[in-house]
C-alpha cells in the first residue's frame, strides 16, 4: 500500500533523514515512534507530500508518488492540532471532504450519519468546535479524514495534545475504527504505551534511521539495539562482563555476581557488555540471582514497581502479586532467568550515547 | 500543618470555579492535584500562589494567613503552564537568575544552575537561548530555574505535560527526588493518572471545582469514593446490576438481561438496589472452561503494553478491557470463543446516580 524507498532529507548540513526504508501491507496499522528530533515527523511530512525528499522515492498503491502534490496523493490526515473549520459545525466538518468532491447529498448524508454514530458524536454533530471537548474535537478530526474514503490513513501525532485519560480512551477507539474502516494506517507519536496499544507493527526511528521494524510484541522482548530496548518501555541495565568457566559462558557484573545467560551470546566471551532486562521478569528468588538491597515500592493499582540498589545501579522489579513486601534496606536476592537476559555489546558512542534522547 | 486551605470559594462572575475546597499540606509534603481540564486545579494553584483572590475562604502557610498578600511576599515558587523565559538570556542565565534575585552569589547561583540543568538533562544546552529551543526543553529549563530557587514550597502546573513520554516518565520519579532531598514542599497539578499515583504521598481528587477524595495514592485506586474516581484514576469496566440477595458477606447480583454476578463484600445495601459495579481490567481472567462470575464472548485484539496483555473481549452486550500480566503465558489468540472470569470488583450504589454524568472524564 505504502512503500518509502532510500528517502533523505537534508536541511542545511543536518540530515533529517538518512536513507528511509519501509513498507506497509494494505489493511496493516503502523506505528513510528522515536525521541524528539528523531526525524519521524519530517517522514510522514514527505509521505504527505508537505516537504519533498532529498533523494528516494515513494509509492502509494504502487505508483511512484513523489512528484504529486499532496492532494494528488490520496489519503486522509489527522493533525496533532485539531484543525477542523471553526465556523463550522461537526456535522459539516466530517461532510466536508465529501462535499469538495461533490458527492451526491443522499449518499453524503448517510456517510456523514454513519461516521457520527460511530464516533459516538450524537448530540454533538451541530455544535461547532469550540464548544466540543478536545477529545470530541478529535475524534470529529478523525472521522473527517475517514470521510474522505481514502485507504491510507497519515495520523501525525493524532492524540498529543489530549487530556491523558481521553487519549488511553481515545486511543483503543482509534484502532477500532481503522480496523473497522480497513484501511491502512501510518501513525507518528513520541509516545510508546501509544504505539503499542494501536499498531500491529512498530518502527522506532533515531537519529533520521530506523532502527528497529517489526511486531510490537517482538521489539518489546528481543529489541535489536540498546536504543529500542530504552525507548520502548522501561529496563533494568547492569554492567556486565562475559566470562568463560568449565566451557560454559556467564555474565560476570560489575558488583561480582556470576549469571547464565543464553548460548546465543557465547561469541563475545571476554567483552565488556550491558545486560537488559524489564522489570516484570524480576523477581525474588534464589536460582540465578543478584545481591540487590530494597529500597522502596511505588503502588500503580494494578501492580508494584519494587526499586532496589545494586551497588550504583538502580533495579525496578514489576510484581503483580500487591502482598508482596519486602523490608526497606534488607538484601534481597533477585532471580534474572537466563533466557529473559538481553546482551549487547557496548557501543562506540558509550552507554550514555546510545540511549541519550537528544538528537546527536 | 504547612499548608492550610480553608474553605476556599471563587466565582468568575456567575460561574463557581471552586467550591468550598479545603485540604492541609505537611512540610515536606509531595500533593498532587488531579483532575481533568476545567476541574479548578490551575485556579486553586493560582489562588494559593496569590495570583488570584478568592471570593471567599483563607490560605494559611506555615501558620500565617497569606490570603491578602501579594505573590512575592509569600516566599512560594510557581511554576506556570507558559514558561515566560528572559528571551535575551541563555539557559544557564535564565536558570542562574532565579537564584541570584533570593540574593545568593553569582559562584553559587552557577554551580546550582548546572546541577538542576544536569538533572533536568540539559547541561549539553546550557548555552543556548530560548529560542532555540523546542517547548519540552523550555518546560524543563522553567522547572531547573524553579528547582534552583531555593524556595521551601513550590506550586507546579503541569510541569511535565510538554515533554514527550519517555522524558515525562524518567523525570516523574526524579523530580519526586529532588523534592524529597531539599524537603520541599510540593503541590504539584495534573491530569495524568499514571504521574499523581506515581509521584504523590496524596492525591487530592478535583472535579467542576470540588475535592472528591483526598488519599493515599493506594486508598484513591483501592477504595475509590465515587464511579467517577474509580474511573478517572485507574479506569475499568462499568455495569449495572440490582441486587438480588445480599447474604451479608455476600453480593448477589442480577443485570437486566438475566446475568448474575455474586461478590464477596459486605455492604448494607438491600435487595433491589441499582449498583454500579467498576470491575478493573486486571481483575479479569480469561478461562476456556465456563467458571461462575463468567460472561461469554469473544477475543477480538490482543496487544502488549509495557506491563500487561491488553485484550479486547467482546461479549454480546458489551466490550469488557481485560489485562493479563506479560509475564504469564497466554494461552488464547484474537477470534477466540472462551469465558471472561470476574474476579473483583469495586461497588457503587447508583440509586441517585446519573451514571453518564458521573463516568465523564472531560
Amino acid at each position: 500500500m505504502l512503500r518509502v524507498e532510500n528517502v533523505s532529507k537534508r536541511y542545511g548540513n543536518i540530515w533529517a533523514l538518512k536513507n528511509v526504508q519501509m513498507s506497509i501491507e494494505e489493511g496493516e496499522y503502523v506505528a513510528i515512534i522515536g525521541p524528539s528530533g528523531c526525524g519521524k515527523t519530517t517522514l510522514i511530512k514527505i509521505i504527505s507530500g508537505i516537504e519533498k525528499p532529498t533523494s528516494g522515492r515513494i509509492f502509494i498503491q504502487g505508483k511512484d508518488v513523489t512528484a504529486l502534490s499532496p492532494s494528488e496523493r490520496k489519503f486522509g490526515y489527522v493533525f496533532q492540532n485539531i484543525a477542523l473549520f471553526p465556523h463550522m459545525p461537526a456535522r459539516e466538518n466530517i461532510a466536508y471532504p465529501l462535499k469538495v468532491r461533490n458527492t451526491d447529498k443522499n449518499t453524503l448524508k448517510k456517510i456523514v450519519n454513519e461516521l457520527g454514530e460511530l464516533f459516538g458524536l450524537g448530540n454533538y454533530m451541530d455544535f461547532y468546535p469550540r464548544e466540543l471537548p478536545m477529545g470530541t474535537q478529535q475524534s470529529c478530526g478523525i472521522a473527517r479524514a475517514l470521510a474522505t474514503q481514502h485507504k491510507l490513513m497519515l495520523l501525525d501525532e493524532p492524540l498529543s495534545a489530549l487530556d491523558a485519560r481521553v487519549r488511553k480512551k481515545l486511543r483503543v477507539e482509534l484502532r477500532k475504527f481503522m480496523k473497522d474502516f480497513g484501511v491502512t494506517v501510518l501513525h507518528v507519536t513520541h509516545d510508546q504505551e501509544e504505539a503499542l496499544a494501536v499498531a500491529d507493527k512498530l518502527c522506532v526511528m533515531r537519529s533520521g534511521e530506523i532502527i528497529e521494524i517489526g511486531k510490537a510484541s517482538q521489539i518489546y522482548q528481543q529489541p535489536r539495539t540498546l536504543f529500542g530496548a530504552f525507548f520502548l518501555g522501561e529496563i533494568n541495565f547492569l554492567d556486565a562482563r562475559i566470562v568463560e568457566k568449565e566451557g560454559k559462558v556467564y555474565a560476570e557484573t560489575r558488583e561480582g555476581d556470576v549469571l547464565e545467560i543464553n548460548s546465543q551470546y557465547n561469541e563475545m566471551r571476554g567483552e565488556r557488555v550491558i545486560l537488559a532486562i524489564r522489570p516484570e521478569n524480576v523477581r525474588a528468588g534464589d536460582k540465578n540471582t543478584i545481591h540487590a538491597k530494597f529500597e522502596r515500592t511505588i503502588f500503580f493499582g494494578a501492580y508494584n514497581v519494587h526499586i532496589f540498589e545494586y551497588g550504583s545501579t538502580q533495579i525496578k522489579m514489576v510484581s503483580y502479586n500487591l502482598d508482596e513486601k519486602f523490608n526497606i534496606g534488607k538484601e534481597i536476592l533477585l532471580a534474572l532467568s537466563p533466557e529473559k537476559i538481553l546482551v549487547y555489546r557496548i557501543p562506540p558512542e558509550g552507554m550514555v550515547g546510545a540511549i541519550s534522547l537528544e538528537k546527536k | 500543618m504547612y499548608i492550610e486551605v480553608k474553605g476556599i470559594q471563587k466565582k468568575f462572575g456567575k460561574k463557581v470555579a471552586l467550591d468550598n475546597v479545603s485540604f492541609g499540606v505537611d512540610k515536606g509534603e509531595y500533593v498532587v492535584l488531579l483532575g481533568p481540564t476545567g476541574a479548578g486545579k490551575t485556579t486553586l494553584l493560582r489562588i494559593i500562589a496569590g495570583l488570584e483572590n478568592p471570593t471567599q475562604g483563607r490560605v494559611y502557610v506555615d501558620g500565617c494567613d497569606v490570603t491578602a498578600l501579594e505573590p512575592e511576599e509569600r516566599n512560594i515558587t510557581y511554576l506556570s503552564q507558559t514558561y515566560a523565559l528572559f528571551p535575551h538570556m541563555s539557559i544557564l542565565e535564565n536558570v542562574m537568575f532565579a537564584r541570584i534575585v533570593k540574593g545568593f552569589d553569582k559562584a553559587d547561583a552557577r554551580k546550582v544552575a548546572e546541577e538542576f540543568l544536569m538533572l533536568t538533562h540539559l547541561i549539553e544546552r546550557k548555552n543556548a537561548y530560548p529560542a532555540e529551543m523546542s517547548g519540552g526543553m523550555m518546560q524543563r529549563v522553567a522547572l531547573a530555574r524553579a528547582l534552583a530557587s531555593n524556595s521551601q514550597l513550590m506550586l507546579f502546573d503541569e510541569p511535565l505535560r510538554a515533554l514527550d513520554a519517555k522524558l515525562r516518565i524518567m523525570l516523574r520519579s526524579e523530580l519526586r527526588k529532588i523534592a524529597k532531598d531539599f524537603k520541599i514542599t510540593v503541590i504539584h497539578v495534573t491530569h495524568d493518572e499514571d504521574e499523581a499515583m506515581e509521584m504523590g504521598d496524596r492525591i487530592i481528587v478535583l472535579r467542576r471545582g470540588k475535592i472528591i477524595q483526598d488519599a493515599k495514592p493506594s486508598e484513591i485506586y483501592l477504595n475509590p469514593k465515587t464511579p467517577f474516581v474509580a474511573n478517572f484514576v485507574g479506569g475499568g469496566n462499568f455495569f449495572v446490576f440490582y441486587v438480588e440477595k445480599n447474604t451479608g458477606n455476600e453480593l448477589i447480583l442480577k443485570d437486566a438481561h438475566g446475568r448474575m454476578l455474586t461478590l464477596k463484600k459486605n455492604t448494607g445495601m438491600a435487595e433491589g438496589t441499582k449498583v454500579l459495579v467498576c470491575v478493573r481490567a486486571e481483575h479479569v481472567a480469561l478461562s476456556r472452561e465456563e467458571v461462575p462470575n463468567a460472561f461469554y464472548g469473544e477475543i477480538r485484539h490482543i496487544h502488549i503494553t509495557d506491563r500487561f496483555y491488553e485484550i479486547d473481549f467482546r461479549t454480546e452486550r458489551e466490550y469488557l478491557h481485560v489485562k493479563i500480566p506479560l509475564v504469564e503465558k497466554l494461552d488464547f489468540e484474537e477470534g477466540m470463543q472462551c469465558w471472561a472470569h470476574i474476579r473483583n470488583a469495586i461497588c457503587f450504589d447508583a440509586t441517585d446516580l446519573n451514571i453518564v454524568d458521573e463516568l465523564e472524564v472531560e
